[in-house]
């Protein structure tokens, strides 16, 4: 051997592989040093080779960690690859001639003959391949030992960097991570800070300029707090402050954010919200009672129930009109009004705001009383025919307030389907209409007639109102056939195959079913084929227009001429004039209601009149 | 005079070479033209790119010290080799600044001209000026592997002063390299025959092209120690360009093919400049120049392109010859190894230049090296 020849290549390789802190790196700058020096075309590395499975396996699935020189293996590093056994097992080793045992290599297609094998220590191995073995009077298997040795120990200082590098670089970004949520994020709670807060504002106010939806800005403060951290302590309060926030997430909508400010004081940012003001302020309001109510059952500090009450301010906002921070300002009046107001309060900013609520808080109270109280009244509408028979009523619930006197069911209807309230409501005008019709039953002129009753779309999708409805029915004995449920398009809105289902059924009972307010909602005509219904109600606004508006006439005409193609009954309500009834017979419409006839009567009114057979001469006239 | 798409003009006639051009273009419309100029015509390059660009005809070249036609020297004059088809080309910038990068760059414009099945070589015209040409070649190997050939030589300046010195229609560029995809194409072959010394030192300092330490201390104070020891020369700072040509370093490899670096330059530092990188930490040997083998290194590029061929031969030869190898040899020896290549070879015509460094893959396969003091030759007119 001639060291002089020897060891300046393993100086270089020496020095190649401590120049190396990276296991990749380190692989291929070794492998492309030896192809450099040996003349070898291509090599490749795997380290961690398996044992054998079996002691005559000839193949070995192994890991390829690096190759140079062979672009087809090249691609394949990193992957699991079938090698041959006796390619990559055993002391270092140089052989030429080797065909057979080459072409077991995937990806080179038979073009190497020759290869060098230097194992790296028990790390792994090198193989170099050649078409044939390049000229060498160099041991090539002994000379490379001590550098293989250094390999092996390089391989595991840069596995160690490697892995202490990547370790670093996930510190930091959790580092980051975590610096990043901590500048937008309370520590404490981990809810949304200020800055965040405030930048979710910016963002609302920027999309509500192009909506005109309004937001509300809600400031949450618990009721005396100074007392409760001098009493039970900061720790058990600090607690307090993230169940808070925990039970505040619960109760905002998708979308909403929930932020601290620092102490006890919370923000809330509810966007977005109706585009016209007062309805804005009902649904943040609810929104508020949502909260409070989340905030109601005992928190438990220091082994210890306490009961605590929040004051909630809110200041409503719109687009840019307002600044930020006047914005923050009366949402902090706000919460400082709701203190003043004797704490566990909902304060609006906005006093003409806080009116409109307290009206509708003090008549959502009024209404929830008004039944117990026995405050509600029915009135019957006469409902009539073309030859001037009174053919039934539609029953009309009035609500007498002690104060306010009669309320009317446009103000008390909609906010008992906001509260449920509805339902029971419903429920009572049901019973109420079947005890007339019982009634009437005793007396053979009235036997025959009808009664309509509404029925809420709210109490129509009740889980329980067939049942509750053929419940009445096995009651009330035979009426089923004299009892007209009144629906409105709205119960469309819901799932079509089960508003079906609840027709027929109630009307295998012998139900009848009219659709109100027929032409000012959404009806597909598709839909309206399948609906096993009795009767169209024509709305009244087409009704007060048909003498002056062509288009209503036309309406009034289409709505007869479908019905008369699905075979339902028309009626028209609203009915005031003759003119009016006399467009409607010409157009084909031959059932009436409206104020032309009677207007909405105390049972024994109409009885009354039914039973003097008072409509006025002249209209019978009219009418036949 | 010329054969085979190989023309040289004894003198640059702007005329005449648009003759050429478009009867050449009459008979293959894909053409395109590799033009190498001696230093000496350099000044003609810019009418010749007007030429080209007026005509639209394709064009790349490069400046070399000389240029070798049949069996002789040229100082003046034009050489033209047409591509029948003009091959992917480009000339990229910017290399000595960015080795990994500009080595991605042109893997980038050759991988997808490549496919498996037609056999291809990159062929590489670089600013011989270039110091990173070593660690460029490691690199484009890593990329490209082996779905290319290697070969390609040094362009400039004799006096190794800085100059544009590669070119194609619209730009002349220096510290760049031209990059040409000869396909299908079998490669070139590469040998220099110089004996090697068994005496080494390590580089103990490099930085590029220049090795500042050898054994730790100033490279030339060493170089002049070598030399006074081996061969009785004393080399001074005044004589240092007469002889250095003469004793050149050889790089150590395992397979005794030893990589020429011929010092050409000396700074205050006493720091040589070699053509072509030094490896960091390379061991190096003081090779015994005169003894060069002439017919064995002629006798190995012949079998060598007989094996590249296996079988027929081409109509011309490219071959491009070291400019210090020539210093070392003297003229007439030069000129007797083209004669005798000639002979050994029987090409239809031989055409190539003086060249400042040469890059091929040894007689063996695979990886590409930077030599100097060698002669590189590839066939020409099998397909470009």
């Amino acid at each position: 051997m001639n060291r002089d020849e020897v060891i300046p290549i393993l100086y270089e390789m020496a020095l190649t592989i401590g120049g190396e802190s990276s296991v990749g790196p380190l692989l291929t700058r070794t492998l492309q040093r030896l192809l450099y020096y040996t003349s070898f075309p291509a090599g490749f590395i795997c380290l961690d080779l398996p044992a054998p499975t079996a002691v005559d396996a000839e193949i070995l699935t192994a890991r390829l960690d690096a190759a140079v020189g062979d672009y087809q293996l090249i691609r394949h590093v990193g992957e699991q690859l079938a090698l041959p056994r006796r390619l990559l097992l055993g002391p270092a080793a140089k052989a030429d001639g080797q065909t057979e045992l080459l072409s077991g290599m995937p990806a080179t297609q038979g073009r190497y003959h020759a290869f060098l094998r230097l194992p790296i220590g028990k790390l792994g191995v090198i193989i170099l391949m050649a078409p044939r073995m390049p000229e060498t009077e160099l041991p090539l298997t002994l000379m490379f030992e001590p550098i293989m040795a250094h390999l092996a120990r390089a391989v595991l200082l840069c596995r160690n960097n490697d892995q202490y590098a990547s370790q670093l670089i996930a510190d930091k970004q959790r580092a980051d991570t975590r610096a990043e949520f901590l500048a937008l994020h309370d520590a404490l709670t981990g809810l949304p800070n200020r800055g965040l807060l405030l930048d979710r504002i910016q963002q609302a106010m920027a999309m509500a300029t192009h909506s005109g939806q309004y937001g509300a800005l809600m400031t949450l403060n618990i009721d005396h707090f100074k007392q409760l951290n001098d009493y039970y302590g900061y720790e058990a309060c600090d607690n307090m402050l993230v169940e808070t926030a925990r039970r505040l997430e619960t109760c905002i909508r998708e979308g909403d954010t929930v932020a601290r400010f620092g102490g006890d004081e919370f923000m809330l940012l509810i966007w977005p919200l109706p585009a016209t003001q007062n309805e804005a302020a009902i649904q943040a309001e609810q929104i508020a009672q949502k909260i409070q109510q989340g905030l109601t059952p005992p928190y438990r500090l220091n082994g210890r129930e306490l009961s605590a009450s929040f004051s909630i301010g809110i200041s409503l906002f719109r687009a840019h009109l307002d600044t930020l921070e006047t914005l923050l300002r009366n949402a902090e009046t706000s919460v400082y009004q709701a203190k003043i107001a004797g704490r566990n309060t909902i304060r609006f900013f906005d006093p003409e705001l806080q009116s409109v609520i307290m009206t509708r808080l003090e008549l959502e109270a009024d209404l929830l009383r008004a039944m117990p109280l026995k405050e509600f009244l029915l009135y019957y509408q006469v409902q009539a025919d073309d030859q001037g028979h009174i053919t039934g009523a539609e029953v009309l619930i009035r609500w007498r307030h002690p104060r306010r006197g009669l309320v009317s069911p446009a103000v008390f209807i909609p906010l008992a389907e906001e509260t449920g309230a509805i339902v029971e409501i419903g429920d009572w005008v049901m019973q109420m209409a079947c005890e007339t019709l019982r009634g009437w039953q005793q007396h053979p002129r009235m036997r025959q007639l009808q009664l309509a009753v509404n029925v809420s779309a709210v109490q129509f999708h009740q889980p329980d109102f067939t049942d509750k409805v053929c419940r009445l029915m096995a009651r009330y004995g035979d009426i089923a056939g004299l009892l007209k449920l009144e629906l409105t398009e709205s119960v469309m809105l819901d799932s079509a195959e089960q508003v079906i289902q609840k027709i027929q059924i109630l009307k295998n009972l012998g139900l009848r079913f009219s659709l109100d307010d027929f032409g000012t909602g959404y009806s597909s005509l598709a839909y309206l084929k399948r609906l096993p219904l009795d009767q169209l109600k024509i709305d009244q606004s087409f009704v007060r227009d048909i003498t002056s508006d062509p288009s209503a006439a036309v309406i009034i005409q289409t709505i007869i001429g479908m019905a008369q193609n699905l075979g339902l009954e028309v009626i028209a309500e609203g009915l005031e004039t003759k003119e009016q009834l006399a467009l409607l017979m010409r157009y084909g419409c031959r059932h009436y209601q409206g104020y032309l006839l009677s207007k909405p009567l105390p049972i024994d009114a109409f009885e009354t009149l039914f039973e003097q057979g008072a409509l006025s001469l002249s209209l019978k006239q009219a009418l036949i | 005079m010329g054969s085979s798409g190989m023309i040289y003009f004894s003198s640059v006639d702007m005329d005449s070479i648009e003759s050429l051009l478009l009867n050449w273009r009459t008979e293959f419309p894909g053409m395109g033209v590799l033009v190498m100029v001696p230093e000496s015509e350099k000044d003609q390059v810019p009418e010749l790119q007007a030429l080209c660009r007026r005509q639209r005809i394709s064009l790349c070249g490069a400046v070399f010290p000389q240029l070798i036609y049949g069996t002789e020297f040229h100082r003046s004059g034009i050489c033209l080799l047409r591509f029948d088809t003009m091959p992917y080309m480009a000339l990229h910038t910017g290399v000595l600044e960015t080795t990994a990068e500009s080595a991605e760059r042109i893997a980038a414009g050759v991988s997808p001209r490549l496919d498996d099945d037609t056999p291809a070589t990159l062929f590489l015209l670089l600013d011989g000026l270039l110091p990173n040409i070593g660690t460029l070649l490691d690199e484009l190997y890593l990329r490209l592997a082996n779905r290319v050939h290697y070969a390609g030589v040094n362009a400039g300046s004799e006096t190794f002063q800085a100059m544009p010195c590669l070119f194609d229609s619209h730009d002349m560029v220096g510290n760049g390299v031209l990059a040409i995809l000869l396909k299908p194409h079998r490669g070139a072959v590469l040998e220099h025959g110089y004996q090697t010394q068994a005496h080494a030192l390590p580089a103990t300092s490099t930085d590029g092209n220049r090795i500042i330490h050898i054994d730790w201390r100033p490279a030339f104070e060493v170089y002049q120690g070598l030399v006074r020891a081996q061969f009785g020369v004393d080399i001074t700072r005044e004589n240092f360009y007469r002889y250095a040509v003469h004793f050149p370093f050889g790089i150590l490899r395992a397979n005794h093919c030893t990589l020429v670096r011929i010092p050409v330059m000396l700074d205050d530092d006493n720091a040589l400049f070699c053509i072509g990188e030094v490896p960091a930490h390379s061991m190096l040997t003081l090779l015994e120049a005169p003894r060069v083998d002439s017919l064995n290194t002629l006798e190995t590029l012949r079998q060598g392109l007989a094996q590249l061929r296996g079988g027929s031969a081409a109509n011309g030869l490219l071959l491009f010859y070291c400019a210090g190898r020539k210093q070392h040899m003297g003229d007439a020896a030069a000129e007797e190894e083209l004669r005798i290549f000639s002979e050994v070879t029987q090409p239809a015509a031989v055409a190539g230049a003086l060249a400042l460094g040469e890059i091929g893959e040894s007689t063996l396969w695979g990886y590409p090296l930077f030599q100097n003091a060698t002669l590189v030759t590839a066939d020409w007119g099998t397909g470009q």
